[in-house]
């Protein structure tokens, strides 16, 4: 939009017609505000769904856990498949308990600490499987903003140069290319509102759920660690 | 995750068709600003439109003898039409007041067999002669020419100039004719001055007859001072010249009146030399009027004369003090080429007009 075009009154002003009569940096900010609004909104979506399985998966594996079940029985249940949650961590957990007890291990203590450090390195997995593109949220949230104020100043920089052009105030000649700018701004928090409430409640229910795990962690080590003193 | 992407896409497009379709698009900005219609308008247009046509239907109202005779231009249109062709070209004359002359077949042209319905005033033949014919001016006769309905036009002249074209500065307007003879603007009766230039004004054969011919003075000072002053200022733009002759004009055969422009140019200069006497301010009737003859190069040919004597001591202190200013202020810079119009100006020392001015 130069400043002839924007000195053309009732420049049509819808979005369509902001979008069409902006500059071109202005266009790239809003295109990429687009982008960022829409890849927000998608990892919002499937974080939401996996942080409900997550916590659903979670749920019946702590059913099965504490139902009574052989433990060994669990494992075999288990150990074929790949797991995800709670279950990875029993499985990690267990896995590490039948190597020391077949290679006869001698430290009760040796093999204690190698299990939570298991656990400890399958929590730290689930957790980063958890907060993947989680950050991407919070960028969006706290940069969107202000590459829309980019896109605004550029667009009222392009109404300021109508007015030198026509040299003429009204308000016909300098409004496309405020409302333009302003849409820009518009544009970058409609894309960071969402992304900053999504990044608070998504990483919340990380940590819920990572906590969780840290407590069932905490609770198997303490029974694997029974096991060991009634062993020896 | 890619189906996270789809849904998020598809959701971002659906908002946006629907913010497209049913939010509205803001209707075009239309400019507060309305265009204020501006007539460019010459003050000449005012100050050269006197004089009324006697054709025009009088109104069912009449009009008070002091209204202006002015007509706006879309009231000379629509006369127009109704006029005969002589008389149409008529009121043109006035409408343009360019000096660029206009050689009329009005008045002067002996042989011209249509009459003349209205009153043409002010010929002023162009110095050389153009037209070759010695046309007879027509002697001004205030009044309705009751007889003059199929007169051709040719009138006896007093003046023995050669008869050059005249030009009709002022003609007759189209103005609501008023149902009285509308006032006549006094005019010199001083005996003509050796400069042959000659107010012309024509009786013309009017078919009209409730509408005698207004004698008009000089220039139209004596129009603006009727109109805006009320008091009586007479014009001189005739120097010396009470000798009306028709047909003859003036010797120099431009088309010009002193507009109100100059007429205020001409009492602004005078007014900067101007210090009214104090303590006579209010007393609203110091009018002094003041008859100024001028040279060519703008200075005083002679004393001003006091038009209005007054016997009242003070008075005559505002009068000595106006023409005190008169003579101080000297040389005017008035336009050279107008010189015939300003050569004798009556002017108004009104105190409320030239402070408050």
């Amino acid at each position: 939009m130069d400043a002839t075009t924007l000195a053309a009154p009732a420049a049509e002003i819808s979005m369509l017609g902001l979008f069409w009569h902006a500059h071109i940096v202005v266009k790239l900010v809003m295109i990429g505000l687009l982008a960022a609004s829409v890849w927000c909104w998608a990892i919002i979506l499937e974080k939401v769904f996996v942080y409900r399985r997550a916590r659903a998966s979670l749920d019946r594996f702590e059913g099965n856990f504490w139902s009574g079940q052989s433990l060994e029985e669990l494992y075999h249940n288990l150990s074929g498949r790949s797991t995800t949650g709670m279950a990875a961590l029993f499985v990690a957990a267990m896995r590490e308990w039948k190597r020391s007890h077949e290679a006869g291990a001698l430290s009760r203590a040796g093999v204690q600490s190698r299990i939570e450090k298991v656990m400890d390195v399958t929590i730290g997995r689930e957790q980063s499987r958890l907060e993947d593109r989680l950050l991407f949220l919070a960028t969006v949230g706290s940069a969107a903003p202000f590459i829309g104020l980019f896109g605004t100043v550029w667009g009222i920089m392009t109404s300021f140069t109508a007015i030198a052009a026509s040299e003429s105030t009204n308000l016909a000649v300098v409004a496309p290319g405020i409302a333009e700018a302003l849409f820009a701004t518009a544009l970058g928090l409609l894309a960071a509102i969402p992304a900053v409430i999504a990044y608070n409640k998504l990483s919340n229910d990380v940590a819920r759920i990572v906590e969780r795990l840290e407590g069932f962690a905490d609770e198997f080590t303490a029974i694997l660690s029974r096991q060991l003193d009634e062993r020896s | 995750m890619r189906s996270a992407v789809t849904a998020s896409a598809l959701g971002h497009a659906l908002i946006i068709g629907w913010g497209l379709v049913s939010l509205p698009s803001t209707s075009a900005f239309t400019s507060a600003e309305k265009p204020l219609p501006v007539d460019l308008v010459s003050i000449d247009e005012f100050t050269q439109i006197t004089a009324g046509e006697e054709k025009a239907e009088p109104k069912p109202v009449p009009a008070p003898p002091m209204e202006r005779p002015e007509v706006t231009e879309a009231d000379r249109q629509t006369e127009k039409p109704q006029a005969p062709k002589a008389q149409s070209t008529a009121p043109e004359i006035a409408d343009v007041p360019k000096p660029e002359p206009k050689p009329r077949e009005v008045a002067a042209l002996p042989p011209a067999p249509e009459p003349k319905p209205e009153p043409v005033r002010q010929i002023e033949p162009a110095p050389a002669p153009k037209a070759p014919e010695p046309a007879p001016a027509a002697e001004a006769e205030p009044g309705p020419a009751p007889a003059a309905e199929a007169e051709p036009a040719p009138q006896p002249t007093n003046v023995p100039l050669p008869p050059a074209r005249p030009k009709i500065t002022e003609a007759p307007k189209p103005v609501e004719p008023k149902p009285e003879p509308p006032k006549p603007v006094e005019q010199k009766p001083t005996p003509p001055a050796p400069a042959p230039r000659e107010t012309v004004q024509k009786p013309d054969p009017k078919p009209a007859p409730q509408e005698p011919p207004r004698e008009t003075g000089g220039f139209d000072a004596d129009r603006i001072a009727a109109l805006l002053n009320k008091v009586p200022q007479s014009g001189g733009g005739v120097s010396g010249s009470g000798t009306q002759d028709p047909g003859q004009g003036m010797p120099s055969g431009t088309d010009m009146t002193l507009t109100m422009s100059e007429i205020d140019a001409l009492r602004r200069q005078i007014s900067q030399c101007w210090s009214p006497p104090i303590g006579v301010l209010d007393a609203g009737q110091m009018n002094v009027r003041l008859n100024l003859a001028f040279n060519p190069d703008g200075t005083l040919t002679r004393d001003p004369q006091l038009l209005n004597p007054n016997g009242q001591q003070i008075f005559m202190i505002a009068a000595e003090a106006a023409r005190r200013a008169v003579i101080s202020c000297q040389p005017y810079h008035l336009p050279a080429e107008k010189y015939d119009l300003w050569r004798e100006v009556n002017v108004n020392f009104d105190p409320r007009d030239m402070l408050g001015g």
